[in-house]
């Protein structure tokens, strides 16, 4: 007679027994507020995975143009009352007036045709924040066509404030390239300092100290023949002469960048100007006339040959903020997820399977196999976890891989104890004396009888020891010693420890991410106690 | 007496390998990594020694040419001589004058090389790396077991009137007061907290003051404690100036006062971190028992609440709280929070390890491991032989 | 009583010591180590479609002598003559093991990798229902096992036909509502016959039952008894049942082996050895029988025996039964001469009358024995 039992009603009755033991772990509140976490947690982990994977997450470690989307180090916005007004002006679209002057000049008896060109680009903007903005930022790509033909060019750049001040941030002569070099200036002005090394394209950059901080499209830090000292010179100069004081100069009672929209009132505070403001930007060129095709004429007036920039940052972003380095810490705390559940499942489960096989042979081998097993977990159990964690990852570079391998290495004994207990008591059981008898050997016994019936107490073990995996990988990046390129958790905490956030205030850059932690170890917490009671086996005490 | 016995020779195995394992680790892999910083380091002195070893070199050749006399040159070729740099025959040959000039020349080039070579000798003499790392780690295994005396390579007593020892064991003991300081403080605190909280929270299973323990146990575990520390830095100290700043504090024994200020909000919070997990695991152990047959049935025979707590709740909870309760004050003293005590800037066994491996002082580390283990150790085989002896169910097999 | 046939098992001085943990003193000092004695000398045969039954108090060494068959507890000493099915013995002689002219071979003397196809022929079923039944396998997995492990049956579905066709030989029908069930969905009757059906589904030669109905239902013990007669009857099997309980023993057995202490103390058939036992031992069990008759519960009931069995680590000397004997003490009274045997020699098992041995020095044929021993010995 054959039986009808396909292998789809097999698979129904196996789903409903998971789906009836998964309601009984929903009945305690614990289990009901760990499960949404953790499949809140999946989605937003499956998201980022999507959307970053892998480029977005390399970028986040290593990527240098935060800068110049993102305003640094600003508190999130919910936590900011008063706003300012985020700037961003251009002057691709603006239409240059051009004045021209004919000069002829002879000398001897060579006649030259020289000739002033003056290209001025005015744009304004109506500025209505109620807060300074947290820093400025321009951005001036000039191209300039060289070649002997022009004989000299001149850059002239300001601000026209509502009440009628003047910042004025250029107003230089640009030695012009022989041999038709383009030359391209980026500016930032403002009180982004910085002290750090930074990892560009796999080199050290070591960004200047206390110095306007130069920001590019092109991975390049400013080049062209303007030193940033002079900027710095200028402006500081237009701006004593409103202030009293040269933001650039003093301990910056007023960053730069901020002091552009500033005003101060009589009894000293500093307040936003609100109106009209206007950036104008005017360019001479010197041409030797007579040198010159018409062709090139033109393409000097062309507007093709500046690029110009204007960014007020605002003094808040997003839900959580930014970090010193201008990335935004709410993305941070995404990219974070899908390498916490890696580090966490892949440790605690591939250690806990381990530690489980292990425990159940240890229990079923009486003898001084058994013995010997114990000794050996023992051992293991006794060693200083973080301290040879710390020194492996200090004296070798680790990857996320290998730093889970070698976690794996240092806590696959951790179940061993409990499960070797609960596989003596198994291994007392008249079914496996019953297999004995049949001939089923010690593997078949171990793999079938023994380990199934530790086994989901395992995964408890296993869930709730993912917290402690987690909090391991943190202390490792806190010190600086995790894998450099993976944007965990814990590498942004270390940014906030060496940023010294905790003295300047800046409590976004490590209570959000350490707020990330604490609610991803506390969902498997909750899972792990609501799931414990159900697999928990009675050991006699 | 078996039983006894099986569990010492247990113990010393496992100290043994435990020992075994950390020398080999903390000597084989940092051998290389300290390897190439000493090399580093004579490279560095190298750069700093090239002008004199410039003038030493044309003295040299000068001597063989005759621009220079033998005796103007005493002292320079003695003082090389010292060195090491130059052989006795050398050295007498250069005073004589009588030297050619090929002779010469083979000694001034061969100068730099052993000079580079006296150096690498003097620093791998320094990180002690001048021995093969698996005949130093079965070297620092043995010294361990038999506690003679390590030296550190760098680190050296700070805090102790007796300044500048090299004794690797000095360098730990003199940290153990911090600890104690610090975590027997906070763990006699805990206990006094958490075991009446307990008690409370497991007779009404399921009330707020149940729930806020489960919750907090919940976050206790789950976050890192020096994040809370950071947090309660930011707000206890940058914000409000309830308690000193860490990073503006130096803690030492002569001045008390600062002391104590400084370690008030470490044990604030590891205080307020340990009582979530000892409140939460006292808890279940009082529910299993409130749930036992023989608490009912003396309840059902009437004994007035207070009594049935005093000799039947206690009395059965009292091994899994003595056991807590010894851990927790014990292994205090000897504990460190490598990262927590970082933040908090407080000099204790946490961050010796810390100092230790960043100076790759290997004996420090050694001892300091050794010493932690020990400790655990050895309270491990006291309870279990005060268990044998006590519990009537545990077999002495 | 059915036809019996050739002897599939003969059992010579069976011994199964367990050796005393020594403490470490003991041991330095040269303390001489001590052994349990569970089995200590066991003699039978079983011949085919023949229910062998082993009857005895608790302690007795009945089921330490059932599992020594099976090779689940250390043999001290003995041989066990066994005479396998066509396919073990092939299988037996591929592993380097020949039979002897009978067809017998002697499974204490393989090792563990021969004696795995014999695994084949001799199967065991557990007194515990509930425990022998592992509780995460369905029914055709634990039916499965042992055909996976002796990789009998080549594909699944053809196993899946050996197990339904055991289900129906136990009648758990329709199988098709039973083979997917988990054990605790069974009752116990029902988890009894799964166990069964997992001892006969490869067809052995020996089914050795410890007490497998003493922990059901009464009103079920009679079907699965029942079963058990089936069996034997349809497909040729022995039996070796080991029970506590006569009353059951009497509607089962062939043949029965009274144990104490290790020993067995009178073999015979079953009705003989009910009716008239030889032996005090078994006078004292025959007498426990609860009486089903109610006018009877009054009548005073001469129970032959005193006192508990002693450790099976200091067995008495001479007759091990004789500090419980209540005939020996009668007899030591009367100041009978036999009497002062039952310290000093321990009596061997006799045939006094065809086919029933007794151990037992009352019988003049078991003092015989021992003097004409003792004269060749000296």
């Amino acid at each position: 007679m054959a039986v009808r039992s396909t292998a789809w009603m097999r698979f129904r009755l196996r789903l409903e027994e998971w789906k009836e033991s998964f309601l009984l772990t929903l009945r305690p509140w614990a289990g009901k507020i760990g499960w949404a976490l953790l499949i809140i947690q999946l989605v937003l982990a499956l998201y980022a995975l999507a959307a970053y994977y892998p480029q977005g997450m390399r970028h986040y470690q290593a990527g240098f143009d935060w800068f110049y989307k993102y305003p640094v180090h600003v508190p999130p916005c919910w936590a900011v009352k008063k706003k300012a007004q985020p700037v961003r002006l251009s002057l691709q679209n603006v239409k240059p007036v051009v004045k021209t002057k004919t000069m002829n000049i002879s000398y001897g008896n060579i006649r030259y045709v020289f000739k002033y060109y003056t290209l001025s680009y005015n744009k304004s903007f109506i500025y209505k924040g109620d807060a300074l903005p947290s820093d400025s930022a321009m951005l001036l790509g000039l191209t300039i066509p060289g070649g002997k033909k022009i004989l000299q060019a001149k850059i002239h750049i300001d601000l026209l404030r509502p009440d009628g001040t003047d910042f004025v941030f250029l107003d230089q002569t640009i030695p012009v390239s022989q041999y038709g070099n383009k030359s391209v200036i980026t500016i930032r002005i403002g009180g982004a300092t910085f002290n750090k090394t930074l990892i560009i394209h796999g080199r050290p950059v070591q960004v200047p100290v206390k110095m306007p901080y130069p920001i590019s499209k092109y991975p390049i830090v400013a080049t062209g023949p303007l030193s940033l000292g002079q900027i710095a010179q200028t402006l500081g100069k237009s701006m004593e002469k409103v202030f009293g004081t040269n933001p650039f100069k003093t301990d910056r009672p007023v960053p730069a960048g901020q002091a552009l929209f500033a005003e101060v009132t009589p009894n000293g505070t500093v307040v936003p100007l609100k109106g009209r403001y206007t950036f104008r930007l005017s360019l001479m060129y010197l041409i030797n006339e007579t040198a010159m095709t018409p062709a090139q004429a033109r393409e000097i007036e062309s507007r093709g040959s500046l690029n110009f920039y204007f960014i007020a940052y605002p003094n808040c972003y997003g839900l959580a903020g930014t970090d010193t380095l201008a990335r935004p810490v709410g993305l941070g705390l995404l990219l974070g997820l899908p390498y916490a559940f890696l580090l966490g499942f892949l440790v605690t489960f591939t250690s806990t399977f381990i530690g489980a096989i292990y425990g159940s042979f240890a229990g079923y081998w009486k003898d001084i196999r058994g013995e010997v097993m114990m000794r050996i977990a023992d051992i293991f159990l006794s060693l200083p976890f973080l301290p040879i964690l710390i020194v492996i990852s200090y004296v070798y570079k680790v990857t996320m891989l290998s730093l889970a391998g070698l976690m794996i290495l240092l806590f696959w004994a951790g179940p061993v104890i409990v499960v070797r207990s609960m596989a003596l008591q198994i291994s007392e059981q008249v079914y496996v004396e019953a297999a004995k008898a049949v001939g089923a050997k010690t593997s078949r016994i171990v793999f079938r009888h023994v380990f199934p019936q530790v086994f989901p107490y395992t995964l408890a073990i296993a869930v709730l020891s993912i917290p402690g995996i987690i909090v391991a990988e943190a202390s490792l990046s806190l010190l600086g010693l995790g894998d450099p390129t993976a944007p965990t958790w814990g590498k942004l905490l270390q940014l906030a420890y060496d940023e010294h956030a905790v003295q300047n205030g800046w409590w976004w850059m490590y209570i959000f991410p350490g707020l990330a932690l604490v609610i991803f170890s506390a969902t498997f917490l909750l899972i792990g106690r609501a799931v414990e009671p159900l697999v928990a086996p009675k050991l006699q005490r | 007496m078996r039983w006894l016995v099986i569990k010492i020779v247990d113990f010393v195995i496992v100290l043994a390998a435990v020992t075994l394992i950390v020398a080999i680790i903390f000597t084989g892999p940092m051998s290389t990594f300290y390897k190439s910083q000493a090399l580093q380091t004579v490279q560095m002195e190298m750069r700093a020694q090239s002008h004199q070893l410039t003038v030493a070199q044309n003295t040299i050749i000068g001597i063989a040419k005759g621009t220079v006399s033998p005796q103007d040159a005493a002292d320079l070729i003695n003082k090389l001589y010292q060195q090491g740099l130059l052989t006795k025959e050398e050295r007498d040959k250069l005073l004589s004058g009588k030297v050619t000039v090929e002779e010469a020349q083979k000694i001034a080039t061969a100068l730099p090389k052993r000079l580079r070579a006296i150096l690498t000798q003097q620093e791998f003499h320094a990180y002690g790396l001048d021995k093969p790392w698996y005949e130093r780690s079965l070297k620092y295994f043995w010294n361990l077991l038999t506690f003679k005396p390590l030296n550190s390579t760098v680190l050296t007593t700070r805090y102790w009137p007796t300044q500048g020892s090299h004794n690797a064991l000095d360098i730990v003991l003199e940290r153990v007061p911090f600890s104690v300081l610090l975590f027997t403080t906070s763990s006699t605190l805990t206990v006094l907290i958490a075991v009446p909280l307990a008690l409370w929270a497991a007779r009404r299973p399921g009330s707020w003051i149940d729930n806020t323990v489960v919750a907090w146990s919940i976050f206790s575990v789950s976050m890192p404690w020096w994040w809370l520390a950071m947090v309660f830095i930011a707000f206890f100290t940058v914000k409000y100036h309830i308690f000193p700043q860490p990073w503006n504090v130096n803690v030492n024994f002569h001045d008390i006062k600062t002391l104590i200020d400084a370690a008030a909000l470490p044990v604030f919070t590891v205080t307020i971190l340990s009582i979530g997990d000892s409140a939460f695991r006292l808890r279940n152990i009082f529910l299993d028992i409130f749930n036992e047959d023989f608490v009912t049935v003396a309840r059902a025979k009437g004994l007035p609440e207070n009594m049935v707590l005093r000799k039947h709740v206690m009395r059965a909870a009292a091994p899994p709280l003595v056991t807590i309760v010894l851990f927790a004050i014990v292994l205090s003293v000897f504990s460190g929070a490598i990262i927590t005590e970082l933040v908090f800037n407080w000099p204790g066994l946490g961050r010796l390890y810390w100092e230790a491996i960043y100076a790759g002082d290997i004996p420090v580390v050694l001892e300091l491991t050794y010493i932690t283990t020990l400790l655990y150790l050895i309270l491990r085989l006291t309870l279990d032989i005060l268990y044998t002896l006590l519990d009537p169910r545990i077999k002495r097999a | 009583m059915p036809e019996l046939g050739e002897k599939v098992l003969d059992v010579r001085d069976l011994r199964v010591w367990f050796p005393v943990r020594r403490g470490l003193i003991e041991t330095i000092t040269g303390k001489a180590r001590l052994y349990v004695r569970a089995v200590d000398g066991v003699s039978f045969d079983i011949r085919r479609r023949e229910t062998f039954c082993f009857v005895g108090e608790s302690g007795c060494g009945k089921t330490t002598t059932g599992k020594a068959l099976l090779r689940l507890v250390p043999i001290t000493g003995g041989s066990a003559l066994f005479r396998p099915s066509k396919e073990v013995a092939e299988e037996l002689e591929k592993r380097g093991v020949t039979l002897g002219e009978d067809g017998m071979v002697d499974i204490f003397k393989l090792n563990e990798k021969q004696f795995h196809p014999v695994r084949r022929d001799i199967q065991m079923v557990y007194q515990d229902p509930f425990g022998s039944l592992n509780p995460r396998f369905r029914v055709r997995d634990i039916l499965e096992e042992p055909l996976i492990v002796h990789k009998i049956g080549e594909t699944k579905s053809e196993r899946l036909e050996m197990v339904s066709r055991a289900l129906e030989m136990v009648k758990l029908t329709p199988v098709s509502e039973f083979i997917d069930r988990y054990p605790h969905q069974l009752s116990g009757g029902q988890r009894q016959r799964v166990a069964i059906a997992r001892a006969i589904i490869m067809n052995p030669v020996l089914v050795v039952a410890d007490e497998p109905v003493s922990m059901l239902d009464v009103s079920i013990r009679a079907e699965i008894l029942e079963v058990f007669n089936l069996l034997k009857e349809r497909l040729g099997l022995s039996f070796i049942y080991i029970t506590h309980d006569l009353s059951t023993a009497r509607y089962v057995c062939d043949r029965i082996a009274v144990m104490y202490l290790g020993k067995i103390v009178e073999i015979g058939e079953a009705d003989d050895v009910i009716q008239e036992p030889l032996h005090p031992y078994t006078e004292a069990l025959v007498a426990a029988i609860p009486e089903p008759d109610p006018r009877n519960r009054l009548k005073f009931r001469d129970i032959k025996i005193k006192g508990e069995v002693p450790s099976p680590v200091n067995i008495p000397p001479g007759c091990r039964f004789h500090p419980r004997c209540i005939l020996y003490e009668e007899a030591l009274k009367r100041g009978e001469e036999w009497a002062k045997l039952c310290t000093q020699a321990e009596p061997p098992l006799v045939e006094i009358k065809k086919g029933h041995y007794a151990a037992c020095f009352r019988h003049e044929a078991v003092r015989a024995a021992v003097t004409a021993k003792a004269a060749g010995e000296s």
